[in-house]
């Protein structure tokens, strides 16, 4: 029984069905949900606290260094110097829903691709199984492993985004010079245990090179994003908005020389995977030492959502009945863990367990006219807020607290607070020890161990272990091994498909068509910062129904019909503010540091359809400075 | 060349589209067209790999000027004025995916990316709508655009 919450019990074949004896199952005006979270030291959900001595109101808009248009309101008791308040708020429409109504399904691989100019690859990628569903079209062997890699590539693409450019100036020399001086003082003496790997002598060597524009790692990391992006492009033609994804497959002219091209870029990747662990665990550990409370830094309860990635070609059938095995077949692993413990790894589960809540966003409920699909295609029964029965009814409105305040909604799953990311795919697929056998990677239970062959740099065998919090640090340190665990996964699916290669099987797509009959589909996949999903109803051969949920969907969501604070807001509630200065000079860094722990991203609000078309561009920006 | 732009937003996929009515319109030998619908350090990367003589970038902005202003200015390749958090700014939008001219030559400028001679033609952006169709000015500057980066082309090398 995965389900604490949700009116839905299995039988002993698994079938599930709705509890017996509910009178209204799927009310949200009921009881607090068990596993109810909301962070200790927060006030009353959205309650004015601001004319309490010494509580200060800050309003953190835009947050910068990251993509799109996040700000934060925070409320900071300055006596105990802590953030005893959070709310987060997406501050643009995202409006691809209403784009791709009407619209041919085939058209959603490029459209989609649009809603983010990092994880483009992801969304065509999903777009494309939702397709593969929808349409019954299942791609060879050659077709999923050309999705593998060029999705496995584009995850190689993130990291050094957020690494170098987005996180890592947090602990940059200019920027701790001007909230935590005595820790730069420290740094200077402190030498780096890593140092014979990764070339800085002392931990302020590596903190002068995190600096922006200037520092080695800042740099490097920008022409690491190079060597990733053209890997993606060898699969992929294009990037961020693929060229050649389509249901059943890629249109991609793979020969060997595809594969050989993808290999030279992967061992530098690898080594590049080697030193950049290095060097954040040797930061991560000093501050740390520096001062513990760094651990309460972001911290919030152990609740992950992870959808899995990079299907076994054997396994995958593009089927809804089926999802629950296939999704346990891939090189990560799907799952949902609550309170620090797995509680299912199964993707029917995982979908049927997903609703979103708009009472506290910048739209219309839409319930009222009554739900549209009583179940999943399996049987399983699903919610009225459940994707394939919502409708996005925007209804823009003065931000109040109490009321609405984001355009985000908040996603939950068994009416839980989640939160997802490239360290959450490494936490479940680690404790579900359930990825096939590899000479590069292994899941132990505790950890991920996997080995890194020797390019520049020696072999190396690298252990992840699942931390025992979740918080800013951690956050930080399980992407810097997220590296080195992706390029190694990469290696393994790379000679998977030099395997199928040499036994001929080089056909990387199957012919489709687009029914006219009513047809779902879901595509269930994973961007560098976690969770994606699309879900489909076409009709007639038109969409009827497209929506999407993105990492941030869940990571930024505001509070939900119980008043619990999504994942920002848990992780800002209760950090301390260790900065050394004066309340009347606070900069924030211990804010920012957790909101940028969570590689935050509020995709696809460049394109805002509203009714007239107009496009607001962006205005988020990156800033080397903290004011 | 470069075509910089948002494919799919209205007028600002000029320049893409630019480069793909124009692809094979009889160019000098030399001359290599490329579709730059990409964020800045891309478009950086893009130079440092081709390390071109002359650089045209062809696109289209909205600066507040009547409909129909085709703007032709040659890029100041000097990097002593460049506001350096205003560049940190601009890097970050890229990393985020963000498409931008202004912020493209920015951080083209600090990295040294651009030969001495470059040189912008923008058209006034009128509409930035959701969709493949341009504005009916923004439509009819193809043509004068394309006489422009063939002047270009052929003028003595600064």
């Amino acid at each position: 029984m995965c389900f604490k919450n949700l009116p839905v019990e299995f039988d002993d074949l698994g079938r599930a069905k709705l509890k017996e004896g509910v009178a209204n199952p799927w009310t949200v005006d009921g009881a607090k949900p068990k596993g109810f979270t909301k962070t200790k030291t927060a006030r009353v959900a959205g309650g004015a606290v601001a004319t309490e001595p010494k509580v200060r109101d800050w309003m953190i808009d835009p947050i910068t260094r990251v993509a799109g248009a996040l700000a934060v309101h925070v409320q900071l008791d300055l006596e105990k110097r802590e953030a005893v308040e959070c709310h987060s708020m997406a501050m643009l429409f995202r409006g691809y829903e209403l784009i791709l109504e009407g619209r041919d399904p085939r058209d959603s691989i490029d459209l989609t691709s649009r809603a983010c100019g990092v994880c483009g690859g992801t969304h065509a990628t999903c777009s494309s199984q939702c397709m593969d569903m929808a349409f019954g079209v299942r791609p060879p062997p050659m077709g999923v492993i050309a999705r593998n890699l060029g999705e496995l590539a584009e995850m190689l693409y993130d990291a050094p985004i957020h690494m170098g450019l987005l996180a890592g100036p947090d602990y940059s020399t200019p920027l701790v010079e001007a909230t935590n001086p005595e820790i730069v003082r420290k740094a200077e003496t402190t030498l780096a245990p890593h140092s014979g790997l990764h070339g800085y002598e002392t931990i302020k060597d590596i903190m002068d090179a995190m600096a922006p524009l200037t520092g080695k790692i800042y740099l490097e990391a920008i022409q690491m994003t190079r060597l990733g992006r053209e890997m993606v492009n060898l699969f992929y033609g294009k990037f961020p908005h693929p060229s050649t994804l389509v249901p059943g497959g890629v249109t991609t002219t793979i020969t060997t020389s595809t594969f050989n091209e993808f290999n030279s870029r992967l061992i530098k990747f690898i080594d590049y995977s080697k030193r950049v662990q290095g060097w954040w665990n040797d930061v991560l550990d000093f501050f740390l030492e520096c001062n513990p409370r760094y651990a309460e830094v972001g911290q919030r309860p152990i609740n992950i959502i992870q959808l899995g990635a990079w299907d076994d070609p054997e396994a995958y059938d593009e089927t809804y009945q089926n999802m629950g095995a296939w999704g346990e077949r891939r090189w990560t692993t799907p799952g949902v863990v609550i309170d620090g413990k797995l509680v299912t790894t199964n993707l029917n589960q995982i979908d049927a367990g997903y609703e979103e809540f708009v009472q506290h966003s910048f739209y219309e409920e839409w319930t009222g006219g009554g739900q549209k699909f009583q179940t999943s295609p399996n049987g399983t029964p699903i919610s009225p807020y459940h994707p394939w029965n919502k409708i996005t009814i925007p209804k823009p409105g003065a931000r109040d607290f109490k009321e609405k305040y984001t355009w985000d909604c908040a996603p939950r799953w068994d009416r839980q607070v989640v939160e997802t990311g490239v360290y959450g795919r490494m936490w479940v697929t680690a404790l579900a020890q359930k990825i096939r056998p590899s000479d590069f990677v292994q899941s132990t239970g505790d950890g991920l161990r996997f080995i890194l062959p020797k390019g520049e740099l020696p072999e190396m065998e690298l252990f992840w272990k699942v931390p025992e919090r979740l918080n800013a640090f951690e956050r930080n340190r399980a992407r810097s091994f997220s590296v080195g665990w992706q390029a190694a996964t990469c290696l393994t699916v790379l000679m998977e498909a030099y395997d199928y290669w040499r036994r001929g099987e080089t056909k990387a797509y199957t012919k489709f068509k687009v029914p006219k009959d009513h047809r779902l589909g879901v595509g269930l996949w994973e961007a560098g910062r976690g969770w994606i999903s699309h879900h489909m109803e076409i009709d007639k051969g038109r969409i009827v129904n497209y929506q999407i949920s993105t990492p941030s969907t869940f990571n930024a969501a505001p509070r939900d019909p119980w008043g619990q604070p999504g994942p920002y807001e848990q992780g800002v509630i209760g950090t301390p503010l260790l900065e050394q200065n004066p309340e009347d000079n606070l900069k924030g860094i211990d804010i920012l540091r957790t909101i940028r722990s969570f590689d935050p991203c509020m995709p696809c609000t460049t394109h805002v359809d509203t009714g007239k078309g107009v496009i607001t561009r962006e205005v988020n920006s990156c800033s080397c400075t903290l004011d | 060349m470069g075509g910089v732009g948002n494919p799919l937003l209205g007028d600002l996929d000029f320049g893409p589209q630019f480069v793909r009515r124009y692809l094979h319109s009889g160019w000098p030998e030399g001359v290599l067209l490329r579709d730059s619908a990409e964020s800045a350090h891309r478009v950086l990367h893009q130079l440092q790999e081709v390390e071109p003589d002359r650089v045209i970038f062809v696109g289209a902005y909205p600066r507040g000027d009547p409909p129909g202003t085709i703007r032709r200015y040659s890029v100041d390749t000097a990097t002593d004025d460049i506001d350096l958090e205003l560049l940190a700014a601009s890097l970050g939008e890229a990393a985020s995916g963000v498409i931008d001219l202004d912020c493209t030559l920015m951080v083209v400028r600090y990295y040294k990316g651009l030969p001495p001679d470059t040189v912008c033609i923008e058209v006034e952006a009128v509409d930035d709508g959701f969709g493949p169709v341009f504005s009916p000015t923004v439509e009819a500057n193809f043509e004068p655009v394309l006489e422009m980066v063939r002047a270009e082309v052929a003028r003595p090398w600064e």
